[in-house]
């Protein structure tokens, strides 16, 4: 008999095939459409199951649906009614959508699979229960169910005893963890179900000590929780049960602040309000879970709902209650459901006894070796052919040891949110840069190309020549505020294929597609509650879009300095000389601007001549002349200010010529203040004003980099032009354009485009602000960089030598479930899976579940001492795990893996870098 | 040449013709919506805030013993699982 499950219309479409009680296929829509969270009708998945088994729709008895409509419709109206009229826009925009879908499920079902047997509805919290208790390895357990909302339970709880469930209580909409988790994960900026676990992963940064966690106590304001574990929200608090806006205005003002702009800085009260939510729930999951082993007296737990892929919590189960074994469901948010409707309809309402555990989420696709050669060679793609599986196992672990990024695509794809070695990319976790080429080379984050200069201490600088512990200037986006910090990793890789490039009259930009841009969209209609803010955007999605970056800053915090020291010169030479050593700096300034653009020296007989050039005429006249006699009695004759100083004209002999003139970088690390005195300078010397904008003209590129320097710091916006002379004898004159007016640029929708580049791509990580001073072609801009921890995977048998697991290992483990802390010894040798607080997010393997994956961590042991792989999903970012290898090629040739190992076969990146499949293609996308 | 036009100027007709469809679509669907909202779901709103019928429990109730409420959910005859509520 044959049972299909369904789930659909809200996030996570799949669909899971029943074959006499055993699964023999499940998959997520997402993996065949390529759009992530896919929440269409899961008719690719449907299909894949069918085909798997050589039947048809025919064949199938029952079909199961994850939820019953017309209750969760009564849900919907009921918040509609008690919240009018503030509901009126969310009524609007969702009531289509339940008109032609939602409440007409059975119809689609019929037409989209010409089926015409029976469908049957599963209540949604029971089809989680039934997903993680049907198919667990216990006859009786306790069960508990959490996750956003499904009709009207947002969390239950029961027991499950052979084929029965009985789910006894629940918490009931508008009460939620879930939504409490996903609210939070708004206000902090994260897009809401899908970056929960970011918040999760920001947690260990913020203070995770309940008396001194500000945020800890103030979140239990807005949440009830009783000794039995059950809770209600002070819903002032919350705007998702009627609006599209998840944090209420009272919770930000509860929480000290408005919710933070997509990406920008994170800052300590972001991370304590992580780490405050983080033990909310965790007190609140631990006082039910003692609760339901009072209730149930079971040793035995499952659990199922999004809130179960709180791995971090999941690792403390075993610790913190009286439960003694845990079992979850790998896919244990809503897609997971498919299963548990299928389940629930053979096991429990059609009555057949339970003969299968499910031991492995490998439930996707596979592909032959046929269908793969055939696919190499179709595509005329190079690649070598392993011997035998021993030869594919010793050369994968020998490339991986030899820190080769390595894509593994190997036997059926995963079920579930994790990569678990059959659509993985492994790399070395015993290479201390491996985390960043990972995060800048593979996930392809933020990259800039050869020509890209970055703002330092020491001035502007190529990428390639940034030194290890140089210190770049960042801008703070809160306070737009200019910060030098010093790098913590340079990176830098060769790459070729499709770039994003910027470029009008101010801006100049080529970036990799998946780089973070600081800009702010224009758009006619709302899509985002962010909208018209900065935020980080990827380039690609920018390209023919209009859209602001920033160019300029608000605030440069410099150091004000009292006094500058000139230096003596020989003493005993000139000993009968006097030497002026301090001079107060503001004077000084404003005299080093006026020699810098106007001053030249000439060593004439003996006489150590200094001469400022300034017109009789001219209306800086008095004011130079006034500077000037601060300092030292000047001269003035044929239209120049003349001293002859000894001491002055060594120190300044070093600005050399015209062509060679230069600010100290020194005396740009001055107070705004003061800057503006060097500045106002300057430009009566060299400069102009016109329409609202400074022009500084100079010979001197160094000096023009100065000036540019100097103007971005009083928050001018910055470009500049040269003009090449054809005369040999003559310099190229250099432009510096600095206009207060605008601190923006405008890029219209034509000043956008895709071009091939090929070449090396550089990127720096800094500890916080992730917005780099960067310019090309002299044109500046703010533009982004990121970064991000990874997972390691070690054979079953190995784990508790290098985490502190409980034991026995729960096999969820396997799942990729639970977060261990790693062995403190060990914590040096794998810094690459390490997380700040000293945890890992592991996945253990047993032999059975994965041969050839088993062995190659195996192997990789024997080579390194340490049989642990960094094991990290086999996609690029913002797009679901690849499932084909077309989509397993294309990932690898547009970004940075090595090889591929796809079933026997052996593909080398380098081979084939002019193939079809490359990045180019991948940027089209 | 003058096929390309041709052709951008067809293309340019027909994504514009495919946008005020859409607009009008948008605009229809709003208006009855909107009746809908304001004529069903308020006066539903007004008998229910009349007859003081709580549909969402929004407010704490730091008396109440527990939160809990009884689920009861448990395998029913085969025919309950064809309904969609």
């Amino acid at each position: 008999m044959y049972i299909l499950g369904i789930s659909c219309f809200y996030h996570d479409s799949s669909a899971a095939l029943l074959k006499d009680g055993t699964i023999v296929a499940a998959a997520e829509e997402e993996r065949f459409t390529r759009k992530k969270h896919d929440t269409s009708f899961p008719i690719n998945a449907v299909k894949y199951c069918l085909q798997s088994q050589n039947i048809t729709i025919k064949d199938i008895s029952y079909i199961g649906f994850y939820e019953k409509p017309f209750l969760k419709f009564e849900r919907v109206l009921s918040q509609h009614i008690e919240l009018f009229p503030y509901s009126f826009k969310t009524f609007v925009s969702s009531m289509p959508s339940w008109i032609n879908e939602k409440l007409r499920v059975p119809k689609i079902i019929k037409k989209k699979l010409s089926y015409t047997g029976d469908v049957l509805f599963i209540e949604h919290h029971l089809a989680h229960a039934a997903s993680s208790f049907l198919v667990s390895p216990f006859k009786k357990a306790a069960i508990l169910t959490t996750d956003g909302v499904g009709e009207w339970t947002t969390t239950s709880y029961g027991l499950g005893e052979g084929t029965e469930i009985h789910l006894m209580k629940e918490i009931r909409f508008p009460s939620s963890l879930g939504l409490l988790y996903s609210t939070i994960t708004a206000y902090l900026g994260f897009t809401v179900n899908n970056s929960e676990y970011k918040v999760m992963g920001l947690s260990p940064y913020g203070t995770m000590d309940r008396e001194k966690n500000p945020y800890y106590q103030k979140l239990t304001k807005i949440i009830d929780v009783k000794d039995d574990g059950s809770y209600r929200f002070d819903m002032d608090y919350f705007t998702y049960h009627y609006a599209d806006r998840m944090p209420s205005k009272k919770l930000c003002r509860l929480l000290d602040g408005p919710i933070r702009n997509p990406e920008s800085e994170i800052t300590q009260r972001h991370k304590d309000i992580a780490a405050a939510l983080q033990m909310l729930l965790e007190d609140t999951l631990t006082k039910i879970l003692n609760h339901v082993y009072e209730v149930t007296r079971c040793p035995n737990l499952v659990i199922a709902g999004g809130v179960a892929l709180n791995c971090v919590y999941n690792g403390k189960i075993l610790s913190k209650t009286k439960f003694k074994e845990v079992w979850i469901q790998p896919n244990a948010s809503d897609g997971g459901t498919s299963i548990g409707a299928a389940s629930y309809i053979y096991h429990t309402i059609l009555g057949n006894p339970r003969n299968y555990q499910q031991k492995t989420a490998y439930l996707g696709p596979e592909f032959t070796d046929d269908e793969i050669s055939y696919f190499l060679n179709k595509n005329k793609i190079k690649y070598t052919e392993f011997r035998d599986e021993k030869d594919l196992i010793a050369k994968t672990a020998r490339l991986i040891f030899e820190n080769n990024v390595v894509g593994w695509f190997q036997g059926r794809m995963e079920w579930g949110p994790r990569a678990l070695g059959a659509r993985s990319i492994l790399s070395n976790p015993c290479n201390l840069n491996m985390q960043e080429i990972l995060n800048l080379k593979v996930k392809h984050r933020e990259c800039y190309d050869d020509k890209t200069q970055i703002l330092t201490k020491n001035g502007w600088k190529l990428f390639k020549d940034l030194t290890k512990n140089e210190a770049v200037a960042t801008l703070n986006p809160e306070t737009n505020e200019l910060v030098y910090q010093q790098i913590e990793q340079k990176t830098e890789y060769k790459y070729s294929g499709k770039m994003v490039y910027f470029k009008n009259k101010r801006i100049n930009l080529l970036v990799t597609p998946e780089h973070n841009i600081w800009a702010k969209k224009i758009t006619n209609h709302s899509d985002s509650i962010y909208k018209n803010q900065f935020e980080f955007e990827k380039a690609i999605n920018l390209v023919s879009r209009e859209n602001v970056q920033i160019k300029a800053i608000k605030r440069w915090k410099g150091q004000e300095k009292k006094y500058f020291l000139l230096p003596r010169i020989n003493r005993k030479k000139y000993s009968h000389l006097w030497q002026l050593h301090k001079i107060r700096m503001d004077i000084w300034l404003e005299f080093l601007g006026y020699y810098i653009s106007e001053g030249c020296f000439c060593y004439d007989k003996g006489h150590h001549n200094i001469y400022v050039a300034q017109s009789l005429k001219s209306k800086h006249y008095e004011k130079i002349k006034k500077c000037l006699n601060k300092i030292y009695h000047w001269g003035y004759n044929s239209g120049s200010f003349k001293l002859s100083n000894k001491q002055l004209f060594e120190y300044l002999k070093q600005f050399g010529k015209a062509k060679d003139k230069f600010i100290p970088q020194e005396l740009l690390g001055v107070s705004e203040r003061q800057l503006k005195i060097l500045f106002e300078a300057l430009m009566r010397g060299d400069g102009t004003y016109r329409s609202k904008q400074y022009k500084y003209t100079t010979v001197s590129k160094k000096l023009a980099d100065n000036v540019q320097e100097l103007g971005l710091k009083l928050g001018y916006s910055v470009t500049t032009s040269k003009e090449v002379s054809n005369n040999p004898n003559h310099n190229d004159v250099y432009y510096v354009r600095l206009n207060k007016g605008s601190k923006t640029s405008y890029i219209r929708k034509n000043q956008s485009s895709l071009i091939y580049y090929r070449g090396k791509v550089y990127c720096v990580t800094v500890p916080k602000y992730n917005l780099l001073c960067v310019k090309r072609d002299e044109k500046i801009v703010f533009s982004g960089n990121s970064f991000r921890p990874f997972a390691p995977v070690v054979c079953e048998d190995d784990a508790s030598k290098y985490f502190e697991c409980d034991t026995p290992i729960p096999e969820a483990t396997d799942f990729m479930l639970m977060v261990y802390p790693v062995k403190e010894k060990w914590r040096a040798k794998i810094p690459a899976v390490t997380h700040v607080d000293g945890s890992g997010r592991l996945q253990t393997v047993r032999r059975f579940q994965n041969k050839l994956y088993h062995d190659v961590i195996k192997e990789f042991g024997k080579l390194s001492g340490i049989p642990i792989l960094i094991n990290t999903s086999f996609n690029i970012r913002g797009e679901p795990i690849v499932c084909t290898p077309y989509d397993a090629y294309k990932c690898m040739m547009g970004t940075g893996i090595d090889y591929l190992a796809i079933g026997k076969f052996l593909v080398k990146r380098e081979d084939n870098q002019n193939d079809l499949w490359d990045s180019e293609i991948y940027a089209k996308d | 040449m003058k096929m390309d036009t041709l052709k951008k100027i067809f293309t340019g007709f027909k994504n514009g013709i495919k946008n005020f469809g859409n607009i009008i679509t948008i605009l229809i669907n709003t208006v009855l919506l909107a009746f809908v909202y304001f004529v069903g779901v308020g006066v539903s709103s007004i008998f229910a805030k009349l007859s003081r019928k709580k549909l969402l429990e929004l407010k704490l109730s730091k008396q109440a013993p527990t939160y809990w409420s009884d689920l009861g959910l448990k395998k029913k005859p085969l025919e309950d699982y064809y309904r969609q509520f």
